[in-house]
C-alpha cells in the first residue's frame, strides 16, 4: 500500500514539478547562450537582462515548489474534503505520512540537483567555468581528498545531516498543519501558530543542548594552536566537528520522531474534518 | 459468522461540552437496506463518521464485521460522503485507477458499465463537471465496490428526479444478500419504498428502529408521515 | 399497468395484490417465466427483500413455482388462475358492497342499481 500511495502522490505532482525542472534547465541553457552574444548592443542586452530575470524567478519558484506543493497536498488530502477519501482508504496512518514525506523529500532533493546542474550550465555561459577545466578541477579535488581522507568523512556527515534536516523540516510542517485541527474554525491560522510555536520551543531546547559540547571544545582549540601541519589541523577539526555532528544528528532524529508522533496522534485521535 | 454486520454499543460522541450522540445502541443485520433518518444536526453525520473512522468515539464502541473500526473495516465499508470529496484535478479514468489500486473489492466492469450508461466523459477533469455529474461519478465509484456495507450520506440530496431514480435503481440492482446499505437522508418519501427498516435519530438519541412494513402495518401510515409526527417542531 | 403504492398499507401486501392482478389479467402469461427478484424490485422501485417476500407468498399459494434453472415460473394451471381471478373479483365486490352499505343501501337495492347502472343513471338525470 505504501508503494501505491507513493505512486499516486508522484502522479499527482509530477506534471508541475517536471514542468518547472524543464523550464529551469531550458532557461539556463538560453541564458547561457545569450551571454555569448556580443556586448554593447541594446537589443541583445535587453534579451540578456530579461532572460536572467526570468531565470532567477523560475529558479526560486522551483526551489519553493516542492514545499508549497507539500503544504497544499497535505492540507487538501488529509485535512479538507479529500480527507473523506484519504482517511477511509484501507491504509495505515503511518503509511500516509511516510508516503507524503518520501515523495516531497525526493522532489526537494531533485530540485537541488536540477538547480546545481542549471547553475553549472549558466556558469559555463559566463565563461567562469568551461568543459576543459572541469576535468582538471575534478582531479585536483580527487587528489586532495586522497591526501586528507578525513574531509570525506566530514562531507558525508554534512550530507547525512542535510538529509535528516530535510525530513525534520517536512515533518514539522505536517505536525503544524495537523495541530491546526485543534483550533476549531481557525485551522489555517492555528497551523501557522503551531508552526511558529513549535519552532520557538524547539529552538530554545536545541540551543541549550547544542551548548553542551562547547566545554570540550576548549581543549581542542588549544591543541589547534600547537598543530604544525594541515593533517593534524584537519584531525583536530574533525574531532571537534564529530561531537557537534553526533549531537545534531541525535537532536534531529528526536525531532523527527516527535513531529511524526504529533502528526500521527492528531490525524488518528483528534481528526475532525469539517 | 452470524448475521450481525454492525454493532454499536453505548456509543457517545461529544464535541467539547455538546453531546452529538448519547449512548446509542444500534445493531444492523446483513442483507438490509436501512434508512438512517433524522433532521439536520440530529447526529446522523456523527454516527456515519464514527462508522468510517473519521471521528473517534468519546465512549462506547462500534464493530463492523466483528472488528473495531480500522483497516479491516475500511476494506469492507464503501462510503459516500455528503460532499464532493474527490481530487478535482483527476478524471474518471484516473479515479477508477485510484479506486482499483486501493480497494480489492472494486469491480471495474460494473463501474465502466455505469459510467457508460450515464454518458460520463472519462477524460474530463472533475473540476469541469457540473455538480450533478460529480455526484454521479462519486456514486458510481462507491457503488462499484463489492463491499459488505455501503454507507450513503445524503445520496439524493442535490440530484434531479431522473438521476434520483437511477441512484435508487443502482442500489436495488447492485443489491447483494450478504451486504447492507445505510442511507442517510431527510428526503424520506423518495426512498421509503426501497428500505427494509428505518432508524430515527433525534437529538443524538435513537428513538426508533423498526421494519418499514411493520410500521405501515402497526401505524397505518407511511414512514414519511410517521417521521413528521415524531419530529414535529 | 404501472406499479403504485398507497401510503397506509405495507408494501408487501400491495406487491402481492399487484402481481396477482398481473397474472390474472394475462400481463404475466400463463406458464411463462417471471422476471428475477432484482429486476422486479428495480422496476417497481421497491426493496428486493420485500419483493422476495411477496414472491415467496405467491409460491406458497401456488400461483408461481420455482425452477432450479430458470427462476420462477407462473403456474400453467389455468384453473388455479381462474380461481384466483374469482377470488380477486370477490374481494373487489366485498369492498364495493361495504362502501355502498356505508352510503345506506341494502344488498338488494345495490343489485338493482347495478342492473340498471348505465340506464338508471340516465333516468335519474332525466327526471331531474
Amino acid at each position: 500500500m505504501l508503494k501505491k500511495l507513493i505512486k499516486h502522490e508522484f502522479k499527482a505532482t509530477a506534471k508541475i514539478m517536471g514542468l518547472l525542472f524543464g523550464a529551469v534547465l531550458l532557461l539556463s541553457v538560453l541564458t547561457s547562450i545569450s551571454l555569448k552574444l556580443p556586448e554593447g548592443n541594446k537589443f541583445f542586452d535587453t534579451i540578456k537582462a530579461v532572460l536572467i530575470a526570468v531565470y532567477v524567478v523560475v529558479m526560486f519558484g522551483m526551489m519553493f515548489a516542492g514545499i508549497l506543493l507539500l503544504i497544499f497536498r497535505f492540507y487538501n488530502n488529509m485535512l479538507k474534503d479529500q480527507g473523506y477519501l484519504t482517511h477511509t482508504l484501507p491504509v495505515k496512518m503511518w503509511q500516509h505520512i511516510v508516503a507524503k514525506m518520501l515523495t516531497y523529500f525526493v522532489w526537494i532533493v531533485a530540485a537541488v540537483v536540477v538547480a546545481a546542474v542549471s547553475l553549472g550550465i549558466f556558469l559555463m555561459g559566463t565563461g567562469v567555468v568551461n568543459f576543459s577545466q572541469i576535468g582538471e578541477v575534478m582531479s585536483e579535488i580527487g587528489a586532495s581528498l586522497e591526501q586528507y581522507p578525513q574531509i570525506i568523512t566530514i562531507l558525508l556527515w554534512i550530507l547525512v545531516l542535510g538529509i535528516v534536516q530535510i525530513f525534520a523540516n517536512i515533518l514539522c510542517l505536517f505536525a503544524s498543519m495537523s495541530m491546526g485541527q485543534l483550533f476549531g474554525k481557525h485551522r489555517v491560522a492555528g497551523s501557522v501558530a503551531s508552526y511558529i510555536g513549535l519552532n520557538y520551543i524547539i529552538g530554545i531546547f536545541t540551543s541549550f543542548i547544542m551548548y553542551l559540547p562547547m566545554n570540550s571544545f576548549e581543549g581542542q582549540i588549544n591543541a589547534l594552536d600547537e598543530a604544525t601541519n594541515i593533517a593534524d589541523m584537519i584531525q583536530i577539526f574533525q574531532n571537534m566537528l564529530n561531537g557537534f555532528f553526533v549531537i545534531t544528528l541525535v537532536v534531529e532524529l528526536v525531532l523527527i520522531a516527535l513531529y511524526f508522533g504529533i502528526t500521527h496522534f492528531m490525524l488518528t485521535r483528534k481528526l475532525n474534518l469539517e | 459468522m452470524n448475521d450481525i454486520l454492525l454493532e454499536a454499543e453505548y456509543l457517545t460522541k461529544c464535541y467539547g461540552k455538546k453531546k452529538a450522540l448519547s449512548n446509542i445502541n444500534i445493531t444492523l443485520e446483513k442483507g438490509k437496506i436501512i434508512g438512517l433518518l433524522g433532521p439536520n444536526g440530529s447526529g446522523k453525520s456523527t454516527f456515519i463518521k464514527l462508522c468510517n473512522g473519521l471521528l473517534q468515539p468519546t465512549s462506547g464502541s462500534i464493530k463492523i464485521v466483528g472488528q473495531p473500526i480500522g483497516i479491516e473495516t475500511k476494506k469492507v465499508v464503501s462510503y459516500l460522503p455528503e460532499r464532493t470529496y474527490l481530487d478535482d484535478n483527476m478524471t474518471p479514468t484516473q479515479l477508477l485507477d485510484y479506486f482499483m489500486d486501493f480497494y480489492e473489492d472494486f469491480d471495474k466492469e460494473r463501474a465502466l458499465g455505469m459510467f457508460k450508461s450515464l454518458n460520463i466523459d472519462m477524460k474530463q477533469r472533475m473540476k469541469n463537471m457540473s455538480k450533478g455529474t460529480k455526484e454521479k461519478v462519486q456514486l458510481i465509484l462507491v457503488m462499484s465496490r463489492r463491499a459488505k456495507l455501503y454507507i450513503l450520506d445524503e445520496p439524493i440530496g442535490g440530484v434531479d428526479p431522473a438521476a434520483r431514480d437511477y441512484i435508487l435503481n443502482t442500489i436495488i440492482t447492485n443489491y447483494d444478500p450478504e451486504a447492507s446499505v445505510i442511507i442517510s437522508t431527510h428526503l424520506i418519501s423518495d426512498i421509503e419504498n426501497v428500505l427494509d427498516e428505518v432508524i430515527f435519530i433525534k437529538n443524538g438519541e435513537k428513538v426508533l428502529q423498526k421494519s418499514v412494513d411493520a410500521i405501515r402495518e402497526d401505524e397505518g401510515k407511511s414512514i414519511d408521515a410517521l417521521f413528521r409526527e415524531v419530529f414535529r417542531c | 399497468m404501472a406499479w403504485s403504492f398507497k401510503e397506509d398499507r405495507p408494501i408487501y401486501t400491495q406487491l402481492l395484490e399487484q402481481i396477482q392482478a398481473r397474472i390474472v389479467t394475462g400481463q404475466y402469461k400463463i406458464g411463462e417465466r417471471l422476471p428475477s427478484v432484482r429486476e422486479l424490485a428495480a422496476e417497481a422501485g421497491v426493496n428486493p427483500n420485500t419483493m422476495q417476500r411477496a414472491l415467496a407468498e405467491l409460491e406458497r399459494i401456488g400461483l408461481v413455482y420455482s425452477q432450479r434453472t430458470s427462476g420462477r415460473m407462473i403456474t400453467d394451471d389455468a384453473q388455479k388462475i381462474g380461481e384466483m381471478k374469482m377470488q380477486l373479483a370477490q374481494d373487489v365486490i366485498e369492498e364495493f358492497l361495504q362502501n355502498m352499505k356505508k352510503l345506506g343501501y341494502e344488498q338488494k337495492e345495490i343489485a338493482q342499481l347495478i342492473e340498471q347502472y348505465p340506464t338508471g343513471k340516465r333516468k335519474e338525470t332525466e327526471k331531474a
